[in-house]
């Protein structure tokens, strides 16, 4: 219900009708009908609750779906330690390479365009600067060759799909192999251990006061990802350029930029998502984050992101991201093999997109 | 079912048809009688119930009472398949055929003519042939869909909906996009139909093409029939006064006070212009392009498509490169290559398509209006939202879009109000010159009055326009000169007030020299 008006029965009259609305409301009004007036209430709260400026799909499904999922585990997983904040922080950490990946993917979905290549930084980052530390070279040079990395990639896939229009599906499909192949390269396909501490405690095991180092990456790029799409000229030529390109480049959208720019934005999600990588392991591998971009994807879409752009949601994003890490939290605690939990994660994530955002709109306004 | 003597004089009639959608009436108890070989224009403001009726007609949606009646059978349609079996075609506004498929792929789509199992290929050929001979139309049925230009494609979509209507062809707005002599083409072909006894309902915002083409009319307005009469027994401003009702008297007096302002702004003589265009070549489009917008003027261009009207348009919005010439606004030098450069430079466009090139339609009116201005909005690095919403307000409030709500989404609004969502972007813009591309196309009157009437206004307060149209009267109401614009070159710029050169001969200015035109293929599009 909360979900903006479209889709309810009001609305399909107001898109029929635009003119006659209020007239419809007034006829509401004088029945005597107790139950009218309550849903109309409701459907007054639903529009003037969405704070957002464009009609972010609001995440309350999602977080019942959670809600429910939780319980169901809870009483599957009795026994264990499965209902403890330690396992709820555990998921977090796990994904939050993950969560800063989607969260950068949102606004390169919102754009109308998309970044395939975002997982297979991570491994190329990683190895990088793990090589980079364990040939002494400090933390800040390790971080700087790292956003480097991400920054031309970026601007690599950019450049392509924009000068030569090429759709950035096709460029950075082919950025993937490259990226493979460059992972191993630096790795020699070993892993490359991590002996610098002070590298391992920012992007891994360290803490912010009480709050886990992990977190505070999830929370800060959650807020500045939220703040950004929300509240900036930015996130809104992202939204127009993905809603309607023509369009917002007529209304003075430098939308050639703003593309290069979110792949960039992609680029250097996927830098930050190695460091974060190798901080947690304390290595850097090839082969980090392996199968994460099915993962992103599908909390960007779970989170409401509409995959042809000029709908986006950060924090459904993140939520998405958690749901999953939820699933394959919970199955792993059930005692199911790999194999049995890559099914299992892999129904659940199609079931949950089915069910969240526009889907489940169209379901209600079919009835 | 049962067959009524009274009813067999009508193709189709609709009685007393009420629709409920939830708890709003949008139709409370309309008439509509269309005999066998007449054509029957059907007129009203939009949001008058028009496509509601019309859904109901062609089985889209049922009605929640009255009865449709065709052929004096009583029939309940369950869908839209039932509607076209009964022999109602409809050419919607929206054209439905597929591009990349033939002319005759298209038509028989979903109706394939089958031999064993196979589509029959040359049966299908042959068909379209016949139907194309009967309308008049040469056109090689075989050829891509998307090769065509718009007129043809209309014809296609005219033959597609004919080969099933057999009692009723229902034409939604069919000479929306197209030029002059394409709607005459088309007349031709409608009376033809007419002729072999099918009743056509024909939807039209132009009135001109009413009385020019209908035998009746019959006018809703806010979801009743208020008028039903031969259009030999009426007026154009019956007409009009039965469309807008209380509203034409206002609309009359907005366009007399903007009169009496052209005369005393061109009476002041001396003004500085505004925009000022100097040799202005376009690839092979336009060629040697020069004039003056003066602050204050609405500047209309007359131009048929393919005339370069709108490759003008888009040359000075920096959308397309230009080979030569000078453009200046406001005596200063100006050479933008990107809309984000011209809308700095204080020009802006309203481009042809509203729904493809002027909104993001999924987006709310809000999130809209203020597309171009979001640095302006902005407290340090946000977006301030109060002030955001004030403008949206504003904006709402000034141009009067109904509904009166920010939050909703444009593409749930009707043509009027979103094109006035799109002319609310570019006075937001605080743009200087405004460049207006067919604005009024698929608006209705109501709408189209104020769109004229802002426009004005705008000017008034010291701006320019240049105003794109074939419709020629359009250009008798709004423009203070008339630049005519034929092969992308400038065949004369002539002065509204006082009228020197009659419409015909105007008209005359606007046909092509050249029989390159010929080229169905060949549209005023910029890609």
């Amino acid at each position: 219900m909360i979900h903006g008006a479209k889709g309810t029965p009001a609305a399909n009259r107001m898109r029929d009708n635009p003119g006659r609305s209020s007239e419809g409301f007034a006829e509401t009004a004088s029945s005597p009908s107790k139950d009218a007036c309550t849903l109309r209430r409701w459907r007054e709260y639903a529009r003037t609750s969405q704070t957002a400026l464009f009609s972010v799909e609001s995440s309350l499904l999602l977080i019942l779906v959670m809600v429910a999922l939780i319980g169901v585990f809870w009483v599957l997983l009795r026994d264990t330690a499965f209902m403890s904040v330690g396992n709820f922080m555990n998921i977090v950490k796990a994904k939050t390479p993950v969560i800063v990946m989607a969260v950068a993917s949102v606004f390169v979905i919102s754009a109308g365009e998309i970044d395939l290549s975002i997982a297979s930084v991570p491994p190329v980052v990683g190895t990088l600067a793990a090589t980079l530390l364990a040939h002494g070279y400090g933390m800040w040079i390790a971080v700087a060759a790292a956003l480097a990395v991400g920054l031309s990639v970026g601007l690599i896939n950019g450049a392509i799909t924009v000068l030569i229009g090429i759709p950035s599906f096709i460029v950075t499909l082919g950025m993937i192999g490259a990226l493979e192949g460059a992972a191993r390269l630096i790795s020699g396909e070993q892993a490359v251990p991590i002996t610098n501490e002070v590298y391992t405690s920012n992007f891994g095991s360290g803490s912010l006061g009480p709050v886990p180092v992990l977190l505070a990456w999830t929370l800060g790029v959650g807020v500045l990802g939220t703040v950004v799409l929300r509240s900036t000229p930015f996130g809104k030529a992202v939204l127009a350029t993905g809603g309607n390109e023509v369009a917002a480049r007529y209304s003075g959208v430098r939308t050639r930029r703003i593309k290069v720019a979110v792949l960039i934005l992609s680029g250097l999600a996927g830098a930050l998502a190695g460091l974060l990588y190798t901080g947690q392991l304390a290595s850097g591998r090839y082969d980090l984050g392996g199968g994460d971009l099915l993962t992103v994807l599908a909390a960007v879409v779970i989170g409401g992101t509409a995959l042809n752009g000029g709908r986006g949601s950060v924090e459904g994003a993140i939520a998405g991201a958690l749901l999953v890490g939820l699933v394959s939290n919970g199955v792993i605690l059930l005692g199911f093999s790999t194999p049995q939990q890559q099914i299992f994660s892999g129904l659940i994530i199609v079931l949950a997109v089915a069910l969240s955002g526009r889907r489940l709109r169209q379901l209600r306004s079919l009835r | 079912m049962h067959r009524t003597e009274a009813s067999l004089s009508f193709a189709l009639e609709l009685l007393g048809i009420v629709k409920v959608y939830g708890t709003t009436e949008v139709l409370h108890g309309v008439d509509l009688r269309v005999r066998p070989g007449s054509i029957h224009a059907l007129v009203g403001a939009n949001g008058a119930g028009k496509s509601t009726l019309l859904k109901i007609a062609v089985g889209a949606t049922p009605a929640t009472a009255g009865r449709v009646i065709v052929n004096g059978l009583e029939r309940h349609f369950s869908g839209p398949l039932e509607a076209r079996r009964a022999g109602i075609g409809m050419v919607f506004q929206e054209r439905s055929l597929v591009p990349d498929l033939s002319i005759v792929d298209n038509i028989f789509l979903n109706g394939e003519i089958r031999r064993a199992g196979l589509i029959d290929g040359r049966a299908e050929v042959r068909e379209t042939q016949q139907i194309f001979e009967r309308l008049g139309v040469q056109i090689p049925p075989t050829a891509l869909v998307g090769r065509l230009g718009v007129a043809d494609q209309q014809m296609v979509e005219i033959a597609k909906a004919l080969r099933l209507a057999t009692s009723v062809l229902i034409l939604d707005e069919p000479t929306a996009a197209l030029t002059e002599r394409e709607v005459q083409r088309l007349f031709a072909v409608v009376r033809q139909i007419a002729s072999s006894g099918v009743g056509i309902v024909y939807v039209s915002h132009r009135l001109a093409e009413v009385f020019e083409l209908c035998d009746e009319v019959t006018v809703l307005r806010d979801g009743r029939t208020v008028m039903s009469t031969p259009v030999r027994e009426t007026s154009m401003r019956d007409v009009v006064e039965a469309i807008a009702g209380g509203i034409f008297q206002h609309a009359h007096e907005g366009a007399a006070t903007s009169e009496t302002q052209t005369h005393r702004s061109l009476r002041s003589g001396e003004r500085s212009p505004l925009l000022e265009v100097r040799g202005l070549h376009v690839g092979t489009k336009l060629r040697d392009i020069c004039f003056e917008v003066c602050a204050g003027e609405i500047v209309g261009v007359a131009g048929l498509a393919g005339s370069g009207r709108s490759t003008l348009l888009a040359a000075l919005f920096g959308v397309i490169p230009r080979r030569a010439g000078e453009i200046r606004v406001a005596g200063r030098r100006v050479n933008p290559s990107s809309p984000a450069e011209a809308i700095r430079q204080g020009l802006y466009l309203i481009p042809e398509d509203r729904k493809t090139e002027g909104l993001v339609l999924s987006h709310s009116v809000e999130a809209n209006v203020v597309i171009s201005i979001l640095r302006r909005l902005c407290l340090g690095p946000l977006i301030n939202g109060k002030r955001s919403a004030e403008v949206a307000l504003q904006t709402i409030a000034q141009l009067r879009i109904q509904p009166a709500d920010r939050r909703q989404p444009v593409e749930w609004l009707s043509g009027g109000n979103q094109q006035k969502v799109v002319l609310g972007k570019a006075f937001n813009a605080r743009c200087r010159v405004l460049l207006l591309d067919e604005p009024t196309f698929g608006v209705d009157v109501r709408s189209r009055t104020e769109i004229s009437a802002r426009v004005r206004a705008f000017a008034d307060a010291g701006n320019a326009a240049v105003w794109v149209t074939s419709d020629l009267r359009e250009l008798r109401e709004v423009a203070d000169r008339i630049l005519i614009l034929a092969d992308g070159t400038l065949r004369d710029i002539v002065p509204n007030w006082p009228q020197r050169r009659g419409e015909s001969e105007i008209a005359h200015l606007m046909q092509p020299r050249s029989v390159v035109h010929a080229d169905p293929a060949v549209r005023d599009d910029h890609g």
